[in-house]
């Protein structure tokens, strides 16, 4: 086959043949020329393309040449048709890779080059496809067999879908250069399936001279011009179609180039700029610029140092824009500079946020600064607040103190430094130890636990601080800590037992009201019962006896009251008002006159005497002092009993004076005890416990009592209420 | 046919026979019926015959309560006395040796009418008895409900 083949005896010159071969260089030629322009997925599908269609027509071309039958069936089913099963799925390949569709359509891409594969053995193989060898006038054509029915059927198949394709992309594209290119790819292929009269002679009743390669050049030109055509159209599309407005100067800054956008920004004309010098244009625009001579100087400096990148913001006052320009130096290939490039980029938009950000930024620095002042102050309050507090307060983080208010302090007795830093373990109780330690434990862990407890705690003497201590769980210092309020109850421990002595005292003054005076109504009673029913058998010292008997008991039962009345000044709810003491002073005078009328005494009270004090308590006192007064002047002819009050300083001592019977002061001490009595029941009645009462009443006013005193010359009891 | 009865609810013998004869001696000579604490009064007042289903007693005029006593005291018989629609509007008088003001003040709040102390000088009881009974068996009126008009005929007044 290939002796035959180099064998010259085999050819002859046929003129036909020359656009076969010139087609096929073109064709090929045109595929690796797009190929090198731009090393990309469609234009190796074009030149995967190209080759098939080259070696279509080359190999016709030779077989044009051929004289021996033999010889060209073998060229053909070996060479010819593997060019020729090839263009089909290369058509199609093309088609889906300039769509852009190829990874979709990956596998029928591979399909159709395994199905052509299939179709070039068979041929190969048999005479199915190529039965014989026909002479025209322009040469020998193959005569195809039955295998080519299905083969054309695959062929135009592959032709119609690619058709289609564009179709379909044509119809869903927006119009653009991108459709324009398409459109031109489909028109090509159009043309090019005219090439398949070439087919029609291989069927000798449709004798057409094979002209298909006219159809094949033309598709493979307008294909090439379509590719190369979209690559520059879309350079000058985008510089037309830029946000930016671009300037291009040659090197003596004469303006070579404007785009759209730089007409719209200067509101000039692109034949103002074209050809001109950009110091010929400016003076146009100086009137609208904010800043003429910034502009000036930037134009100066790109002219005159056109190496540099300069980068300057220009303020465009009508319209009101905002621009930024941006220069740099164009080099040719040999690296001298060939021009400039000045760039007008719009930021008015980006201006304006930059303005609200930056006065937005503006009022949050003045937040802060206002905010951070009043942190401050308030940070300064709660120091204040924390550290006068009359509670303890502390904050505990792992056990160990490490925040402490001075009340704290105090009350343990510890100084800051040594207290700072002390485990916790260390304060409490060892009996309380475990129990609190678990709790905090577990309240730090998230846990819920009681948060206010009673607990011993201990001073740094060792003695034992009854408290009542509160946990919160808060952030100190970036981390988790327990912030505790400690209150001493040491007094309140003891104001709760006081408290439960006097409601047991309460309890026994109670029954001591009802249960004692009783008894002492018997012995009264039957006493009198003896006296009146059994006189008779009575004599007179018997009867003197049952009379002291009752005497006795109605002394205790008066005494039993009066401890009552003791008891019940110390239990009494006290309720502090404005009180006017003058007029309670005039009010007992006058009750007291009433109950002995025949008394000549001159009171003398002062007026308008007011003090703070329970009305109740101090009407008790001041009868009692008052009524004193009265009982131990009853043996004086010129009685006279003055209440009034001297001022010491701030403080207001009452008195309440006599000129009675007086009493030594060396039992001065006495005077206020309970039943203590400086005169004798016979000469002055009396149970005892009045002056006693009042001390107790002054006392839980506050205040204090004394008397001053000489026998024979009255008495003056001074008081004060606090 | 009818005399108005006293009741006294007391637990001290000794106070009973003092009373008795303190009424005695101002010549009080209705019928004292004596209740020795509360439980006993409230059975005397409710009381009822089994086959009848009537009251076995007829209200007294006036009810002598001490305060303090076994059982049932007299707070708390006072409290009972006045929650029956029988006896919601008897005469109670607390009769005591307490002056303590927070006795006082539960007695009035429980719609005692009255609250007196026993004097411990005999002297003085026997006037307290004495006033008692005249106040209560003689000036006081009562709603029929209560005995008031068959009392009224009897005497007259």
């Amino acid at each position: 086959m290939l002796d035959q083949l180099l064998n010259s005896a085999n050819y002859y010159f046929n003129p036909y043949s020359f656009p076969m071969f010139i087609t096929a260089l073109l064709v090929i030629l045109l595929g690796v020329y797009v190929f090198i322009q731009d090393k990309n997925l469609v234009s190796q599908s074009f030149l995967i393309m190209t080759l098939s269609a080259g070696i279509w027509q080359a190999g016709i071309g030779m077989m044009y040449l051929m004289r021996d039958t033999m010889l060209i069936l073998s060229f053909y089913k070996i060479f010819i048709f593997l060019g020729a099963v090839m263009i089909a799925p290369g058509i199609y390949f093309f088609t889906a890779s300039s769509l852009g569709l190829l990874e979709e359509k990956k596998k029928y891409v591979l399909a159709n080059y395994t199905i052509a594969f299939a179709f070039y053995i068979m041929s190969l193989m048999t005479d199915w496809l190529v039965r014989g060898v026909n002479e025209y006038f322009w040469g020998p054509y193959v005569l195809y067999g039955p295998l080519s029915i299905p083969f054309l059927f695959f062929f135009f198949t592959l032709v119609i879908r690619s058709l289609l394709l564009y179709h379909d992309s044509i119809r869903k594209m927006e119009s653009g250069i991108k459709q324009d290119q398409i459109k031109l790819f489909t028109i090509s292929l159009a043309i090019a399936a005219v090439g398949s009269v070439d087919f029609l002679s291989c069927f000798p009743p449709l004798e057409v001279y094979p002209f298909g390669y006219l159809p094949v050049l033309i598709f493979i030109s307008l294909q090439t011009y379509a590719i190369l055509r979209y690559k520059k159209a879309s350079l000058s599309e985008i510089f037309g179609a830029m946000e930016d407005g671009i300037i291009v100067t040659d090197r003596n800054g004469r303006i070579t180039e404007v785009n759209h956008s730089v007409e719209k920004i200067t509101g000039l004309r692109r034949q103002d700029f074209l050809g001109n010098n950009v110091f010929d244009v400016f003076p146009l625009i100086a009137d609208k610029v904010e800043d003429p001579e910034k502009v000036e100087a930037l134009l100066k400096e790109i002219t005159t140092k056109p190496g540099k990148i300069s980068d300057e913001d220009i303020t465009f006052i009508e319209p009101a824009l905002h621009i930024s320009t941006r220069s740099s130096p164009l080099m040719d290939r040999f690296g001298t500079r060939s021009g400039s490039v000045i760039v007008f980029r719009n930021i008015t938009e980006r201006k304006k946020l930059e303005g609200e950000l930056r006065q937005y930024k503006e009022e949050l620095e003045e937040l802060v600064k206002v905010r951070t002042a009043e942190l401050a102050a308030s940070e300064e309050k709660y120091r204040a607040l924390v550290n006068h507090a009359q509670v303890g307060i502390g904050i505990h983080q792992d056990g160990r103190i490490v925040f402490t208010n001075r009340q704290l302090l105090l009350m343990l007795g510890f100084r800051e430094e040594e207290f700072i830093g002390l485990s916790i373990s260390c304060l409490i109780h060892p009996d309380e130890v475990e129990e609190v330690m678990s709790r905090a434990w577990n309240r730090y862990n998230g846990k819920e636990v009681i948060d206010t407890y009673e607990s011993q705690l201990i001073r740094k003497d060792g003695s034992i601080m009854p408290s009542i201590i509160s946990n919160a769980v808060v952030e100190y210092n970036g981390k988790r800590a327990t912030l505790i309020t400690i209150v001493d109850i040491t007094e309140s421990k003891l104001r709760k037992e006081l408290e439960q002595v006097n409601q047991e005292l309460e309890m026994f003054a109670y029954s001591v009201s009802h249960d004692l005076r009783a008894p002492l109504r018997s012995i009264d009673g039957f006493s009198q019962a003896l006296l009146e029913d059994y006189e008779e058998q009575l004599d007179d010292e018997g009867q003197d006896y049952l009379r002291r008997i009752r005497a006795a008991s109605q002394r205790m039962a008066s005494m039993i009251d009066a401890i009552l009345q003791l008891s019940r000044i110390g239990r009494y709810e006290m309720r502090r008002k404005q009180v006017n003491l003058s007029a309670l002073a005039q009010d007992i005078a006058a009750d007291l006159k009433v109950t002995d009328p025949d008394r000549q005494v001159e009171f003398v009270i002062a007026e308008g005497v007011v003090a703070s004090g329970d009305p109740t308590l101090i009407r008790t006192a001041l009868e009692n002092l008052i009524g004193n007064a009265w009982k131990f002047t009853q043996k004086h002819e010129n009685a006279r009993i003055e209440f009034g009050v001297v001022r010491q300083g701030k403080k207001s001592i009452y008195y309440v004076r006599d000129n009675g019977a007086g009493f030594d002061m060396r039992y001065a001490d006495k005077l206020f005890a309970p039943f203590q009595r400086l005169h004798s029941t016979a000469e002055y009645k009396g149970t005892g416990v009045g002056l006693a009462s009042v001390q107790r009443i002054v006392h839980r006013h506050g205040g204090n009592i004394r008397a001053e005193s000489a026998v024979g010359k009255g008495t003056t009891f001074y008081f004060t209420l606090e | 046919m009818y005399e108005k009865t006293i009741m006294l609810v007391e637990d001290s013998s000794d106070d009973i026979v003092l009373i008795k004869r303190a009424f005695k001696k101002c010549c009080i000579g209705n019928k004292l019926v004596v209740a020795r604490d509360g439980v006993e009064a409230l059975e005397y007042l409710f009381g009822k015959c089994e086959d009848s289903g009537q009251y076995k007693a007829a209200l007294p005029a006036v009810v002598l309560l001490d305060v303090k006593m076994p059982r049932m005291d007299g707070l708390e018989t006072l409290k009972q006395i006045r929650s029956h629609s029988r006896t919601a509007h008897l005469p109670v008088v607390m009769l005591t040796s307490s002056d303590e003001e927070r006795d006082k003040i539960q007695s009035y709040e429980l719609g005692a009418n009255s609250y007196i102390r026993k004097p411990v000088d005999f002297d003085e009881f026997k006037d307290v008895m004495q006033h008692l009974g005249l106040y209560w068996l003689k000036m006081n009126e009562l709603p029929k409900q209560l005995g008031g008009t068959k009392w009224t005929k009897k005497y007259g007044y």
